[in-house]
């Protein structure tokens, strides 16, 4: 058995095909040697990973390697010690999220992801929070109806009276609301059942399809990496193998150090 | 029967009053997550804030009350910025050790330059006669102060940008953040909206009872009380909450004693957490 530490040393596997030195991807987020924590506990030790365009990007590892405090740094809810984050050209590190949000980034965070006395109305105000025009406003809202048209009947219903399926739809059409460039999705599939995780990432795919690509962290890593264009596998904060979605299905490590053999 | 009535509606116009001073702190509470145990003492400012203002401008109370308002909300989000601001993701016993020593101190300050001497604002004396009913002036007065001040606080946190952002915030702070609401900026005003509640209600109390530096302690009681009636961060239960209140001293106090009365707060604390921890509105 190899000492803990030496996987740390080791370094990152880059799976590529056959002959070709590098997978050209075009950059929509970048980021590289992100160092961040909770408080004084450091959890990333140096992530590096990039989003291209029109591509669900898959982010498994088991638990606490760092999936979430990823998507918390990228989207300002955690202070980064070291490294940087750019965003569609531009260096975004620690600026605080509704800066973030107005470039054009949506976070869709884990678990609770609604306000549960609020109504489906007034969570798309609230994810137009940062839309100052009143038009754009609007044309937002029909938008995000037409995506999610079971919504409009439920608009006067409250967050509390739906189930955690539609809570999880609900706060998709949220994010949604600010025509994001970038979605960012921290376990969409959590405490949902089969018939729901299936229906959320019908609707993940029609996103991505409509051109906006996704960043996702899942537990679910063998369903992720199905629907993924390109994947990382995280271990204690740090890169452990990428790949294209399906070469990391195939390779044996992955499979068995992370996909249960 | 008509003395019957008069006790209730005495005791709605009292208990409007207690709700200005529940609805700050439940609001701080819920939103800001701080229990403001110095609640009480802006009251007992704004009641001094209106005393001040009538003695050396002989401006109408009134105005005062109006006053009060901007006046205490600049003070709050001032001393959130300040001293507060750093409770946020701080344990709970911090900020009630904070708010606690915030308490001692300026009642004392109140106490060394203001003296213990009551002081009262004689204004609006006399009743009015209402269909055989007989009401204090000032008090009616207060009602319709209390009630306007709380009715636009609901407008306010119901229909505006900032009122959706606090309840926002309040309701998931993380997912209000992505929503690119500014939480630090939401606590912010929410603290000052507290204590321009206290400071208006106490503006209010100056009309129609004697104010003295440690009159603070028996609102903060009461308020403590109308939150755990109406529930955490419940602006709404708390009016509701406040009534209660009220209602039950007036009578207590007509058919027992006004001693019996003091006891009230306490006594419903004990009952609400035994039977109904959450509150009577928990949704």
């Amino acid at each position: 058995m190899k000492p803990c530490w030496s996987i740390i040393l080791e370094d990152k596997n880059i799976l590529v095909d056959e002959g070709k030195v590098e997978i050209k991807r075009d950059n929509l987020l970048f980021i590289e040697g992100l160092v961040s924590g909770y408080g004084k506990m450091e959890i990333l030790h140096g992530v590096s990973l990039s989003v291209g365009k029109g591509e669900i990007v898959g982010l498994i590892g088991p638990n606490g390697a760092g999936k979430s405090t990823v998507l918390k740094a990228v989207g300002g809810l955690l202070k980064i010690t070291s490294g940087k984050v750019v965003f569609l050209g531009e260096e975004i590190t620690n600026h605080p999220p509704y800066q973030i949000v107005e470039k054009g980034m949506a976070f869709n965070p884990q678990g609770r992801v609604v306000f549960p006395e609020m109504t489906v109305q007034e969570h798309l105000d609230l994810g137009a929070w940062t839309i100052k025009e009143r038009k754009q406003k609007e044309e937002a809202l029909e938008r995000v109806y037409q995506l999610f048209p079971w919504l409009r009947e439920k608009r006067k219903r409250r967050a509390a009276q739906m189930s955690g399926g539609e809570q999880q739809m609900l706060s998709l059409a949220r994010a949604m609301m600010i025509q994001p460039k970038l979605l960012l999705l921290d376990e969409p599939s959590l405490g949902l059942s089969p018939k729901w995780v299936q229906t959320v990432f019908e609707k993940i795919v029609e996103i991505k399809n409509s051109g906006i690509p996704c960043l996702i962290v899942e537990q679910k890593a063998a369903m992720i990496l199905e629907y993924s264009d390109y994947g990382y596998v995280l271990e204690m904060g740090k890169n452990r193998f990428e790949g294209k979605g399906h070469d990391l299905l195939q390779n044996p490590d992955v499979r068995r150090l992370y996909l249960g053999g | 029967m008509t003395n019957f009535l008069e006790i209730l509606i005495r005791g709605l116009m009292l208990g409007s009053v207690y709700a200005l001073v529940g609805m700050g702190l439940t609001l701080v509470w819920g939103v800001v997550g701080i229990v403001n145990i110095a609640h009480g003492e802006f009251v007992m400012l704004g009641a001094y804030f209106a005393f001040w203002i009538f003695s050396f401008f002989h401006l109408n109370p009134l105005i005062s009350v109006a006053l009060s308002l901007p006046f205490f909300f600049l003070i709050g989000t001032m001393i959130h910025k300040r001293i507060t601001e750093r409770l946020t993701n701080a344990p709970e016993l911090s900020a009630l050790i904070l708010t606690f020593g915030m308490s001692i101190l300026i009642w004392n300050l109140a106490q060394f330059f203001w003296t213990n001497t009551y002081r009262s604002v004689p204004y609006l004396t006399g009743n009015f006669s209402v269909m055989g009913l007989i009401l204090a002036k000032s008090k009616t007065v207060s009602f319709f102060l209390a009630l306007g001040i709380t009715l636009s606080l609901f407008a306010f946190l119901k229909y505006s940008k900032m009122g959706k952002g606090i309840r926002a915030t309040s309701q998931n702070s993380e997912v209000a953040l992505v929503c690119g609401i500014d939480t630090k900026k939401m606590r912010a005003l929410t603290f000052g909206m507290g204590i321009a509640l206290a400071g208006a209600a106490g503006a209010i109390v100056s009309l129609q009872w004697v104010i003295f530096p440690q009159m603070g302690g028996s609102y903060v009681s009461k308020a403590f009380a109308i939150v755990v009636l109406g529930g955490l961060g419940n602006v709404q239960g708390a009016l509701v909450g406040g009534f209660i209140i009220g209602v039950l001293e007036s009578l207590v106090t007509q058919y027992m004693s006004a001693k019996m009365a003091q006891i009230i707060p306490s006594l419903i604390i004990l009952i609400i957490l035994l039977l109904k921890p959450t509150g009577l509105f928990k949704k």
